[in-house]
């Protein structure tokens, strides 16, 4: 395959936005007064968890773009932005344990907010798993999108899951619920870290999902190939 | 006894190297799976060019 300048711009471009927003949680953001260290945690978990409900907005759009007009473009976007989504919300999820582990006294409790993103996790998870057993492409394309349409419902329970039931977790965005335990409040420093962190962390979803897509267009060509060689 | 301030830095910590893991695990991950498909790609491409000769000749 031939070298792509954009997607080489836009890796390279997303690898230094990464650097710096590394560069502004542990030189620019302030020291949290009560939490100390460990809540420069949150700019990556935040913006990992922005990441992957849009990986799974995207896996939803393909989805329902695949039943409406077929195509294996759209079944191809789908699988490819699932999976990174599946990588950042395992991300949002583990680093989220960690943060609980001094601030709450436990890595895990079976929180709302922890509760639907593990739902979330795991339906994604079984969706690649799936996707796997159906060899007719139409099939599977169609079961995986249907699937995808479905499973997306997940996405913005896990965000409101801390507004519509009893949590601890801290709400960032809106009103905090009056049970969180770790909330803070965000100077303009660290509200600025949040929002470059999101941006570098959205440019690099963009990088990865084209490099993703690409990789599958490449298997797709050798499994073409495989089956010409096969049948000559 | 640990300090507050190192036992918070030592999550902190904890947490890069999930991040590092993770993110690097899956990049590897596509990086190896990139040059598989590349190698079976350039296989399949010479027995392809091997069978055409024979084809064109019967």
């Amino acid at each position: 395959m031939q070298k792509n300048v954009g997607l080489q711009t836009l890796s390279i471009g997303s690898g230094l936005l990464l650097l710096a927003a590394l560069y502004m949680v542990f030189m620019y953001a302030p020291l949290e007064a009560v939490m100390g260290a460990v809540q420069r945690v949150f700019y990556f978990h935040v913006a990992a968890g922005w990441v992957g409900a849009l990986a799974l907005f995207v896996a939803f759009v393909a989805g329902l773009l695949y039943l409406r007009r077929g195509g294996l473009l759209a079944d191809r976007v789908a699988l490819c932005s699932s999976e990174i989504g599946l990588v950042f919300i395992s991300m949002n999820i583990a680093s989220g344990a960690i943060w609980a582990r001094p601030i709450w006294n436990t890595w895990w409790t079976w929180d709302p907010r922890l509760t639907t993103a593990t739902i979330t996790w795991l339906l994604y998870a079984a969706y690649l798993l799936l996707r796997q057993g159906i060899e007719d492409p139409q099939r599977r394309g169609r079961f995986a999108a249907v699937y995808g349409v479905i499973a997306f419902a997940s996405v913005p329970l896990t965000f409101a899951a801390i507004r519509i039931f009893r949590s601890i977790h801290p709400v960032v965005i809106g009103a905090g619920a009056p049970g969180a335990k770790g909330s803070f409040d965000m100077t303009p420093a660290m509200r600025d870290t949040l929002l470059f962190s999101v941006f570098a962390f959205t440019v690099l979803y963009g990088a990865l999902l084209w490099h993703r897509l690409r990789l599958e267009q490449l298997s797709e060509r050798v499994a073409q190939l495989r089956l010409r060689v096969l049948q000559a | 006894m640990v300090s507050a301030a190192a036992e918070t830095t030592y999550y902190l910590w904890l947490a890069a190297g999930v991040f590092a893991l993770l993110g690097g695990g899956y990049l590897v991950l596509l990086v190896q799976r990139w040059r598989a498909l590349q190698a079976a790609l350039a296989g399949l491409q010479a027995s392809e060019e091997q069978q055409t000769p024979g084809q064109a000749g019967t």
